[in-house]
């Protein structure tokens, strides 16, 4: 720990020390770096961990628990929101408050949701980010949920599940 | 044919002139409808989607009521609808609300509108500018 820190504070010294002065935080950087690695070519938004409308209604309709966070300021959130058990409303401006932080689930997958998917993403990645690996991004957010959402999707079985590593 | 059932469409349609449509099919759009819960003007939601859809997605609106389209007409359940306030009915698309508020302004209720264009529009309108 002690040593990780005096090397960064070295490197740190020896960067700002040979160029003008302005730095970026090496540390950080490399940690977006490992984060943002696999997230390369056509897998790039499942390594986002982006999940589709259709994946989640039909993860839903097999019976799989998420909980979801709508991440909308409350005075969206107070027309519609996320109507699943356990559901949570942590406007994106709250959610990393250490009290809020300690709401979230660590054994359940958790779903970031907002209007049209980009806040969520900002959102869910800062939670990936600190170690919540659990944390998927509804993709197109209420928009493309409600979208696909409809009489005939939302009660229909679910589909059989293709078998895995197609 | 009923010819009775008949007359009541042709005076009800009667009124669909152009550019009268939306305001004859009391259709009020995502903007007039938040303008509305804005206000804090006496006004309830009623989602008609069925149940498997509004438990994934909901209305929190403080006045609202979920009944699924093939509901709504039941006794019971038009015992449920206020008759001094105004009802805007919703949906995901804005059709089937749209029937519905058609058809509940049919039997007599006179202050009942359908949100242009149900949830997805609502849903496109809605964002921290328009809300606050």
């Amino acid at each position: 720990m002690w040593a990780k820190t005096l090397q960064t504070i070295v490197a740190t010294v020896l960067v700002l020390a040979t160029t003008t002065g302005w730095t970026y935080d090496q540390e950080l950087a490399a940690s977006y770096e490992r984060l943002f690695e696999p997230v390369a070519g056509a897998k790039a938004g499942k390594a986002l961990h982006l999940i589709k409308p259709e994946q989640f209604v039909e993860d839903l309709k097999r019976g799989k628990q998420f909980v979801t966070i709508d991440i909308r300021t409350l005075a969206e959130a107070e027309i519609f929101t996320m109507l699943l058990p356990g559901s949570l409303v942590i406007p994106v401006n709250e959610l990393f408050r250490p009290e809020n932080l300690d709401r979230l689930p660590r054994d359940t997958p958790i779903v970031v949701v907002c209007k049209s998917g980009t806040r969520a993403t900002a959102a869910g990645t800062g939670l990936r980010h600190i170690g919540f690996n659990n944390v998927y991004i509804l993709k197109g957010g209420f928009k493309a949920l409600n979208m696909y959402l409809d009489a005939k999707t939302a009660n229909l079985p679910p589909k059989p599940e293709k078998p895995k590593g197609k | 044919m009923n010819k009775s059932l008949a007359r009541m469409y042709e005076q009800f349609f009667a009124a669909f002139e152009e550019q009268k449509v939306q305001e004859a099919l009391h259709l009020l759009p995502p903007e007039k409808v938040i303008e509305v819960i804005k206000k804090r003007e006496d006004v309830v939601l009623l989602d008609v989607r069925t149940r498997q859809e509004q438990s994934i997605i909901g209305l929190t609106y403080r006045d609202s009521l979920s009944l699924p389209m093939n509901e709504v007409f039941r006794p019971e359940n038009l015992a449920k609808i206020p008759t001094d306030k105004k009802l805007i009915v919703t949906c995901q698309s804005g059709v089937r609300c749209t029937v519905i508020a058609v058809s509940l302004r049919e039997i007599g209720f006179e202050n009942v509108y359908a949100m242009k264009g149900g949830l997805a529009a609502l849903m496109a309108y809605l964002e921290p500018k328009t809300a606050f």
